[in-house]
């Protein structure tokens, strides 16, 4: 059970350094900033995740969490949203600036494509550090590829 | 990283064009892995067949569809809707594989939102015109919407060969065996990469009708086609690496 925890947060580790470079396709050539220019509270990015059993078992549940890096300004706040279904969860960092990220999001939907959503509640521009894994019901890391749609 | 990349191998090229046992193997560039079902991942490996007449390739240019721009053929037939009607995920669906064994360069090419759209490699040593080279990258989990009625959807890979650097406007000389390119793209687009007939690799997505049964009004369901369109074919077909475009030459 130890060893398979270890091997769960190496996994972790490693798919967490995948996603942050997976996050600069985000970007769309500026770095895992939202809204650049710092003028547009309607900044949106769309994103669809694949979640599939690429041999570690089918999958239950899509889960992503946040860090905004930018500094703290009263009003505005990084959200990350998952819809799948006609369900949908998210979670905001509601601590810009600092180290930690929201909470995870986490949306039971199985197999398939699930939206995910960054979303932010004012005009300016973040850098964020996103994470986004695709989860077996035991909780094993599955299946995982993104395509971006939308980046303005 | 810039035309020296290509300007190396070209000297390879000319040593190898003039050996007396030059052959051609005469097979069309293809994907090893041609088909599979939909939601799984796959490696897979563009395979070069030949060289252009006695030249040798030196380097190779390869476009997916985008489907955000694709043309969709439904039994052959044009769809006027979106790829989201058959499929729930391609942007397109691939991850390129990093490796310099068959030419010392390579990179990705993206489209408008990022996602990858192609790769390219040359340079380092020529493809020697009596083997066969393979430049590899892997196909991500691709969905057939479960509400559609397709029974497999055909990608078409558009590749290009290179062996002789030249520009646009000088790609389509030569005919067969004496043209700079090796040109394995759709034919009629009205572009400068265009094939005489449609000769773009296929990779075929095929449902899973266990796990993703054909919703009963279907029948026998449809047959689905995606195409690079001309818009996609002169975005991203250039080889531009460092922000400098090496083939063709401008």
């Amino acid at each position: 059970m130890q060893l398979r925890k270890q091997i769960h947060n190496l996994l972790l580790a490693v798919l967490t350094t995948a996603g942050l470079q997976a996050g600069s396709a985000f970007a769309h050539g500026v770095s895992e900033v939202m809204d650049v220019q710092g003028d547009d509270a309607a900044f949106t990015a769309l994103a669809r995740v694949t979640c599939f059993n690429d041999g570690n078992g089918e999958a239950a549940y899509l889960m992503s969490r946040i860090r905004d890096k930018s500094p703290a300004i009263p009003g505005l706040l990084v959200t990350v949203h998952i819809l799948k279904g006609g369900r949908a969860i998210n979670a905001t960092d509601t601590s810009p600036g600092d180290a930690d990220y929201s909470v995870w999001a986490a949306l039971p939907g199985g197999n398939g494509v699930y939206l995910l959503m960054l979303t932010k509640t004012a005009a300016g521009a973040r850098a964020f550090d996103l994470e986004w894994h695709c989860m077996t019901a035991d909780n094993v890391h599955t299946g995982t590829d993104i395509l971006v749609d939308q980046y303005d | 990283m810039n035309t020296q990349v290509f300007k190396r191998a070209s000297m390879t090229a000319a040593l190898l064009a003039s050996a007396a046992f030059v052959q051609s193997a005469m097979a069309h560039t293809v994907l090893e892995v041609s088909s599979l079902a939909e939601a799984t991942r796959a490696y897979n490996n563009v395979v070069i067949g030949h060289a252009c007449g006695t030249t040798p390739v030196m380097g190779a240019s390869v476009v997916f569809p985008d489907g955000a721009s694709s043309i969709i053929k439904v039994n052959g037939q044009i769809h006027n809707g979106p790829l989201t009607d058959f499929v729930s995920n391609w942007g397109p669906s691939i991850s390129v594989v990093q490796s310099n064994e068959l030419f010392s360069e390579s990179g990705v090419k993206r489209g408008p939102t990022g996602n990858i759209v192609g790769f390219w490699a040359g340079g380092g040593d020529v493809l020697s015109p009596d083997m066969i080279g393979r430049l590899p990258f892997r196909v991500n989990a691709v969905n057939i919407a479960p509400s559609s009625c397709a029974t497999s959807v055909v990608f078409r890979v558009a590749i290009v060969d290179v062996c002789e650097i030249t520009s646009a406007s000088e790609l389509q000389a030569g005919g067969h065996d004496g043209a700079p390119v090796g040109l394995w793209t759709m034919a009629g687009l009205g572009t400068p990469y265009d094939a005489a007939s449609d000769n773009a690799a296929r990779l075929t997505i095929n449902r899973n009708t266990t796990s993703n049964p054909l919703p009963a009004a279907c029948g026998n369901g449809v047959s689905v086609e995606v195409q690079p369109s001309a818009e996609q074919i002169l975005r991203d077909m250039p080889i531009v690496t460092g922000g400098v475009q090496i083939w063709p030459e401008l």
